[in-house]
């Protein structure tokens, strides 16, 4: 968790502070339970293979969720996720560590509100950039 | 030959849209930023500080949130379908204790060829609305049958 971020401390090419996950199966299970996603893919092992993947994967939103909270731990109390928008473009298998990464490529007013947009991303243990996306957040100035 | 026509695509389009009505309770919230592993004192709040519990807008991509989804008029040979992706817009913060109504409808149909042969995208748009009836946040999230 970061202390407040402020419109004026972001600048172009800024990167956002990068938290690291490794979901567990356990964890899966937990996300079943508080998402509603009970698809047997996500922690049923042989419901997995029927459906020729390599075993059990990570939500896909689940994922989505890392992308908000790394967004959220930077920006504060006082700054608020606008929009956030990604593609799942591949699958992530538990026990293997997600860097969820972000860096800023505009900051504007609008309507009042000082904007600031990233591209985001999740990327596996090889490298790969599972999913992609794009985030727009609103910051406070130090001026008020 | 195409597997989404135009007409298809009308009777998708046509579907009557799904509504649920939400109370966002403490516990939903807890459950959830249990599983995320998220422990921002921003949403719960730290012991000994009187605030209202703001709902993080990642709660919005479970699907308690969403109302029930409407399905596709018309059979295809699936095989898989796929969580695509999606955008979620935020217009007003969201507390515990609030009650919302998500509705949800299909706002385009349409297939493109892959490497495994033809994909077809649905796209749904959930809009969540307060007691007041403002418009709290929005989803279009897409879902790939293959």
């Amino acid at each position: 968790m970061s202390s407040q971020l402020y419109d004026e401390d972001v600048c172009i090419g800024m990167e956002v502070p990068m938290i690291t996950k490794t979901p567990t199966p356990v964890q899966l299970v937990k996300w079943a339970g508080a998402s509603g996603d009970y698809n047997p893919i996500h922690y049923n092992h042989f419901a997995a293979l029927a459906q020729k993947l390599p075993g059990i994967i990570v939500h896909g939103k689940l994922k989505t969720s890392y992308l908000c909270q790394m967004l959220t731990d930077w920006i504060g109390d006082q700054g608020n996720v606008v929009k956030i928008s990604c593609q799942h473009r591949g699958m992530d298998v538990p026990d293997h560590q997600l860097k969820i990464g972000g860096r800023v490529t505009g900051v504007f007013q609008k309507d009042g509100q000082n904007l600031v947009e990233c591209e985001i991303w999740v990327e596996n243990d090889k490298g790969q950039k599972t999913v992609p996306g794009a985030a727009t957040v609103s910051l406070p100035t130090r001026i008020g | 030959m195409a597997l989404i026509t135009e007409d298809l695509k009308r009777q998708a389009l046509a579907v009557e849209p799904t509504s649920t009505t939400i109370d966002i309770d403490k516990s939903i919230l807890v459950r959830f930023l249990d599983a995320v592993e998220d422990k921002n004192p921003r949403w719960l709040g730290t012991e000994g500080r009187n605030r209202e519990m703001t709902v993080t807008p990642a709660l919005f991509l479970s699907s308690f949130m969403a109302s029930p989804r409407p399905e596709l008029p018309f059979e295809l040979e699936v095989k898989d379908v796929l969580d695509g992706g999606g955008e979620w817009e935020y217009f007003m913060q969201t507390r515990v204790g609030d009650t919302l109504t998500a509705q949800t409808r299909f706002i385009d149909v349409y297939e493109r060829q892959g490497n495994a042969g033809t994909l077809v995208f649905a796209v749904r748009e959930t809009v969540w609305k307060n007691k007041k009836g403002q418009v709290v946040a929005k989803a279009k999230t897409t879902t790939v049958i293959r």
